[in-house]
């Protein structure tokens, strides 16, 4: 949380910065500047400046309250007569292949701006609880990003649209189909004056009924528009090829890959495939491995970014200027940008960016992100033609949308005919353009000069809210479809559950236009693939197509292109010599505002800025300290000619000179979760706990769009920022949330927070591992010297103290928590007698630091899988959030440009647990394989074990949290069923999903084997993008857990505590270029 | 100043504490046996349902193995109520009119569930899964007591952990060859000298248990997650 006095945070820094005595790593500014509160809120549990109680209760009338309740409780509690008796309702006729109390696993495809992505759901007796990505799927290999998976609590969304209304009146859908038959038989022939707004559109039957539309009314205005994802990629590519082409990265034939402004690991349709075969190249399984090397050029920090081996902050304009320098360098012709002076490290970058791209003979790729410019894009594509990155690390392929288009410009020209008055009949479907188009078109006033106005959506948004007619679509689990994932795979969407409501599928809805009428759309995408496949082999192939996800052989072909190599005539399209940039992206979590009403979603943790449930203008120190503004500051943005007011977030590695704004905020028409109610917005410490059962009037946060002029780019438009003095704004952020504490009982041992992996050692020229550092880092160049120096000294293996066996050493530390030294050798444990864990099972998780970029997959995937309540934008200041994993993202070195280090933080599961010696109800135990228990029926809730976790992972139910599972029906049947619901009062963490365990080792049980390696999957492990996460038994030799944590890169956080960490971490490992100066 | 209080008041006071201590433990010991008791395990109480289907008539009157009608018990935590197509293989043909039935073939033809209540509920916290334990040799009488004598089905055990617990500390002499799991009058052997045949090999309780890699867990995520 941010304190009120980080202006005073920023002058220290600095003036520690100045006089070089800034520490070289950090988690915040607070943490940089080392203020007394620091120390003290890192110090206490939970913050005492916040607020204990949410109504403002005397101490006399809590007394009465709680006097009553208790006697009530007593009351309830002596019944004494057995539970009221329960129904069980049996099928009439079981499906076949349905084992009551077994989930069953279908692949589908979530539609996503137009693509699909890959994932297979598990349903409990009909019920979708669980999205995970499709392993069989080259788009996925089981992977998913956050919005995949919360995506399922979209469909039990309480405020979703449940009938279909003409002026807010419920009507039926044959009243909608008689009112259009009969505007569009007022239309001409041709269909002059009817439009059709849709978002992207991939899916081959949905193109074909558009097809059969626009054939039978030749005029009919078709527009795609999807906000703020693709149209840089797609305008990119044309201005390189002359023509709409898709590329595909090969990023495990990739040694150097540069990335301009690009976060390619986790947006864009093909994130999770990139993620894979990036982290595949980035691990160091040996010291010989060859791992690649990555340049990154970018203004906002990205999660791919935090992975890059050397990384430039430019502002916009100045990344457009390297492109063009870089392109020069390597043989395209470009003409120089001239811009404002560059940071001194550019030319040295510029240098040895090209001299590895050229040295990389085509096994090197530049990747050119979706906030990068057009121009960008078309640069990238020349150099990798120039330096032979074509079919090696690059493909190019027909593009997978059915007509790729200018959305922008298409939408502008759009809104002109609507205020023209030429259009008569619009339909918008699947896409909200009154609230994300650009602000200048001011599309809901066009869209009121249109007399007839349909809108097709999940929900009543703010485009249904200015239509007369409003159908409500399902949720893409509930309805029947096809969509192109990013290579162009066809998926086959299936639903898993009959339509909650009365709603129409967007193929039905399509069919309304044509000629057709009755067809449901199982029926329309069966006759569309029984056309494509052919009669013969149908069935087969269309079972094998929903059984796999995916029907084979449908991806994109390649297709021969050759990018200019003349650049010299592509345009500037930035906007240079301006002081301030604006840039403007997808937020991370709520994307372009769709997922506003999801409640995982809004409380997941922004990365680098750590803020929840809002958006923030995100600058560097540097900007900060230029403008006096600290955190939490409302400053007035003015960009476009449009101004707006938002709070000020400093996010550490920003590029100069530029200022990041998110899109998908300030919505005016949402649900209870998307709205803001009054007492929350005004008075940050109103009564709102949770998620409200009432829906709000205000909107939540800053409506970007507002600020977006579609004549300006999207990235690097001008922007001035006017302070609003006095004005603040409480922003929910959890970046001071949870510091460890890494200095302990002895104040005077300084362990850095991000320590060197090797130390050198006085005598001689070998490196000794590090013992210290919550998170460590090193180059594989002195990994290659250690273990060289390792051979050199066989002989004397022990002169070298590695740390790699944590699980049995016995630290001789005199701070430890349990002192080796108190008891006799064979016992280092605190118990009497301390249990074997060499035999059976032992359970264990090593996570690989070189490969996380901090995507928060598996914090979502842990809350879907473990039942996670969502606790509220309030609570959340009061550090009351329950996420079971946490990602704390180090920063280290040089202030204004850090290094950034995630890490993913479950529980340890200590061998030497201090959570489970100060229970006094034995509520939290050991099991016999080493998992550390939370035994929610017995926890009274003292806290003493969250008190005395050193990793502070343990979160405590302040309050009913869990309540509307209970009480609504639908928000329960998301839940899991093989997890334990927790209530008000309970501590919980992370349970190593003992659930996945007990439910493998029962299978394995019932057939009369041991549990294989890779049998038992967490969530966190099951959905990571670049598998990071590794889990299994540590006394199997043979698995993949076992084998990473013999390695010299493994070390447990704080083991010097002799916790004996279960959970331990493979140091974070680069590959610099020795020609830069930093690393 | 005068006495308040008279001298026998002592007396009078003294016996008051201890009656008031003697009643306290006798309404606790009260408590604590009702408690025990079936009005709040619900041991040993008929349950009125929809349909008075009787256990004994199905399984010793006509033989009908647990696994016809209950055959999710090996494959998962669920043992499975049937569902009404089980009730009709047999109903499509027998006892056609019979009024008792009625609420079956009204299920049959409505597609609606038959409501039954449930005889046997564990608190939400606790996963019992019946597949691991018919898979190692723990008969459905071991818990569910004899069926095949019981016209209305009822709870025979109190389900107290402490109860569950007993045999999770001492499973070898609850196991029994798998081929007896839905016996309902298997004996077990009354010493542990005593040997049963297995698989062609006679074996004592404790070489039985073995055999089956019976490795009882008592930790506490076994049941509570």
């Amino acid at each position: 949380m941010s304190t009120n006095n980080s202006m005073t945070n920023l002058d220290i820094i600095r003036e520690k910065q100045l006089s070089g005595a800034a520490p070289t790593s950090w988690r915040s500014l607070e943490e940089l500047a080392d203020t007394p509160e620091f120390q003290q809120k890192m110090r206490e549990e939970f913050p005492s400046q916040e607020e204990k109680w949410i109504d403002p209760v005397t101490r006399r009338n809590f007394l009465k309250v709680m006097g009553a309740s208790l006697a009530l409780s007593g009351m309830a509690g002596c019944t004494g007569f057995s539970k009221p008796r329960e129904k069980i309702l049996p099928y009439t006729n079981q499906p076949e292949q349905m084992v009551l109390g077994k989930p069953l696993f279908f692949a589908t495809s979530m539609p996503f701006m137009g693509y699909g992505y890959p994932v297979l759901v598990e349903s409990h007796e009909g019920r979708p609880t669980k999205i995970e990505g499709n392993p069989d799927h080259p788009d996925s290999k089981g992977a998913a990003l956050s919005h995949v998976q919360a995506s399922v609590l979209d469909m039990y969304d309480p405020d979703r649209a449940q009938l279909v209304t003409f002026l807010q009146e419920p009507r039926d859908w044959t009243d909608f189909v008689a009112e259009l038959n009969l505007r569009l038989s007022e239309l001409d022939a041709g269909g002059e004056g009817l439009a059709l707004l849709t978002d992207s559109v991939t899916s081959p039957t949905m193109a074909a009924i558009i097809e059969r539309i626009q054939a039978r009314y030749p005029s009919l205005r078709w527009v795609q528009y999807d906000p703020a994802s693709r149209e840089n990629v797609r305008e990119g590519a044309k201005l390189a090829f002359g023509e709409y082409v898709d590329s595909r990265y090969q990023l495990e034939n990739a040694d150097v890959i540069v990335s301009l402004n690009s976060d390619f690991m986790v947006e864009g349709p093909g994130a999770v495939r990139y993620a894979k075969a990036f982290s595949a190249r980035r691990k160091v399984t040996s010291a010989e491995a060859q791992i690649n090397r990555m340049y990154t050029i970018e203004s906002t920090p990205t999660n791919t970014g935090t992975l890059a081996d050397h990384r430039l902050q430019l502002k916009p304009s100045l990344v457009e200027a390297f492109a063009r320098d870089l392109a020069a360098n390597l043989g395209v012709a470009a003409a120089t940008l001239e811009t404002n002076p560059a940071p001194a490290a550019y030319d040295e970058f510029l240098k040895a960016v090209s001299a590895d791209l050229k040295g990389a003979s085509g096994r090197a790729v530049v990747i050119a992100g979706e906030d990068a410019s057009p121009t960008v894009h078309a640069l990238a594509h020349a150099i990798n033609g120039a330096i032979g990155a074509v079919g090696s690390t690059v493909v190019y392929m027909d593009p997978v949308e059915a007509q790729p288009s200018n959305q922008l410009a298409d939408l502008r020209e759009l809104v002109t005919a609507m205020n023209a008055g030429k259009i008569k009949a619009l339909v918008v479907m699947g896409t909200n353009p009154v609230y994300t188009a650009p602000g200048d078109l001011n599309f809901g006033e066009a869209l009121k000069k249109v007399k007839w106005r349909v809108a097709h959506s999940i929900s009543f948004d703010e485009t249904a809210e200015l239509c007369q007619w409003h159908i409500p679509a399902p949720h893409y689990l509930e309805t029947w479809g096809d969509i192109r994932s990013a290579d162009g795979t066809v998926s086959i969407v299936q639903p898993l559950i009959a339509p909650l409501y009365n709603t129409v599928t967007t193929l039905e809805m399509l069919q309304a236009l044509t000629s057709e009428s009755g067809k449901t759309a199982f029926t329309m995408v069966q006759e569309y693939w029984k056309k494509r496949l052919g009669e013969d082999n149908f069935d087969k192939a269309w079972r094998r197509g929903i059984h796999d996800g995916f029907i084979v052989n449908t991806s994109s072909n390649a297709r021969p292109v050759t990018a200019k190599t003349d650049a010299s005539a592509f345009p500037v399209s930035t906007v240079v010599g301006s002081d301030l940039e604006l840039i403007i992206r997808l937020d991370p979590t709520v994307q372009d505002g769709r997922y506003a009403n999801n409640a995982w979603l809004q409380e997941l943790p922004k990365p680098f800025s750590k803020v929840t449930w809002d958006n923030a203008i995100y600058m560097s120190m540097a900007t900060a300290r230029k403008l006096k503004v600290k955190n939490e500051d409302v400053v007035e943005l003015t960009a476009n000619g449009v101004a707006l007011q938002g709070p000020v977030f400093v996010v550490m590695g920003h590029a100069a000179d530029c200022v990041t704004v998110h899109l998908g905020y300030g919505r005016t028409r949402s649900g209870r979760v998307g709205m803001e109610h009054e007492e929350t917005i005004f008075t940050p410490h109103g009564t709102m706990v949770g998620v409200p059962s009432t829906i709000g009037t205000l909107p939540r946060g800053m409506n970007i769009y507002k600020l977006w002029n579609s004549n300006a780019p999207r990235v690097g438009a001008p922007v001035a920022i006017k302070t609003v003095p006095g004005k603040t704004y409480q922003l929910s952020c959890t970046q001071l949330h949870f510091s460890i504490d890494h200095n302990g009982v002895d104040p005077a041992k300084d362990i850095p927070l991000v320590g060197k992996l090797f130390e050198p050692i006085a005598q001689g020229e070998n490196a000794q591992i590090s013992k210290r550092g919550l998170v460590r880092r090193g180059t594989i160049q002195d990994l290659r010297k250690f273990e060289q120096g390792l051979e050199h000294q066989a002989h004397d293996a022990h002169a070298v103290g590695t740390d790699h066996d944590d699980h049995h050493s016995t630290p001789s530390y005199a701070g430890a928590l349990w002192p080796s030294g108190h008891l006799p050798p064979e016992k280092t444990d605190m118990y009497e007698g301390a249990w074997d864990y060499s035999k059976g099972y032992a359970w264990g998780m090593t996570i690989d630091q070189s490969v996380c970029n901090g995507c928060n997959a598996c914090v979502t995937a842990c809350q879907a899988e473990n039942n996670i309540p969502v606790v509220g934008k309030k609570d959340v200041r009061n550090q009351r959030e329950m996420h079971w994993i946490r990602i704390d993202q180090y920063y280290s070195g040089d202030i204004d440009a850090p290094t950034v280090t995630n890490q993913p933080l479950p529980c340890m599961h200590c061998e030497n647990a201090p959570c489970e010696v100060v229970c006094p109800v034995a509520a939290t135990a050991h099991s016999e394989e080493g998992v550390n228990e939370m035994v929610y029926n017995r926890c009274v809730g003292t806290r003493f074990c969250s008190n005395n976790c050193p990793y502070k992972v343990r979160r405590f139910n302040w309050f009913y949290y869990t309540k509307n599972v209970f009480e609504s029906p639908l928000a329960g049947m998301v839940s899991n069923p093989d997890v334990t619901v927790r209530s008000r009062g309970v501590m919980e963490k992370c349970t190593y999903c003992i659930q996945r365990i007990n439910s493998a080792r029962i299978e394995a049980e019932n057939d009369g084997r041991h549990i294989r390696d890779g049998e038992i999957v967490v969530a966190c492990e099951a959905t990571c993008p670049t598998d990071a996460i590794v889990f299994g038994n540590i006394n199997d030799p043979g698995s993949r857990v076992a084998k990473l944590k013999a390695g010299t890169l493994n070390y447990g956080m704080l083991s010097d505590l002799n916790t004996k960490p279960r959970t331990t971490y493979l140091a974070a490992i680069n590959n610099p270029n020795s020609e830069i100066e930093e690393a | 100043m005068p006495q308040i209080f008279h001298k026998n008041i002592n007396y009078q006071v003294k016996t008051a504490l201890v009656a008031v201590l003697l009643l306290a433990s006798a309404a606790f010991s009260a408590a604590f046996m009702w408690y025990q008791s079936g009005n709040v395990t619900g041991e040993g109480n008929h349950v009125v349902q929809p349909v008075q289907f009787t256990h004994e008539h199905h399984v010793s009157g006509l033989g009908l193995d647990c696994r016809y009608c209950h055959f999710g018990v090996e494959r998962s935590s669920h043992a499975t109520v049937p569902p009404t197509k089980v009730c009709m293989t047999c109903h499509s043909q027998m006892y056609t009119e019979e009024a008792m039935l009625e609420p079956v073939r009204e299920s049959w033809k409505t597609d609606k569930p038959i409501e039954w209540v449930r005889v046997h509920n564990l608190s939400d916290f606790v996963y019992f899964n019946h597949s691991a334990h018919v898979n190692k040799g723990i008969g459905c009488a071991e818990c569910h007591g004899r069926v095949d004598q019981m016209a209305l089905m009822y709870q025979a055990e109190s389900l107290h952990m402490s109860w569950c617990l007993q045999c999770h500390f001492n499973p070898t002499e609850h196991v029994r060859p798998k081929d007896q799991i839905t016996n309902m009058a298997y004996e077990h052997p009354t010493s542990l000298d005593q040997t049963t045949e297995v698989d062609g090999k006679q074996m004592t309780q404790t070489e039985l248990a073995e055999h089956y890699h019976i490795k009882s867990k008592i930790n506490c995520s076994t049941c509570h997650r």
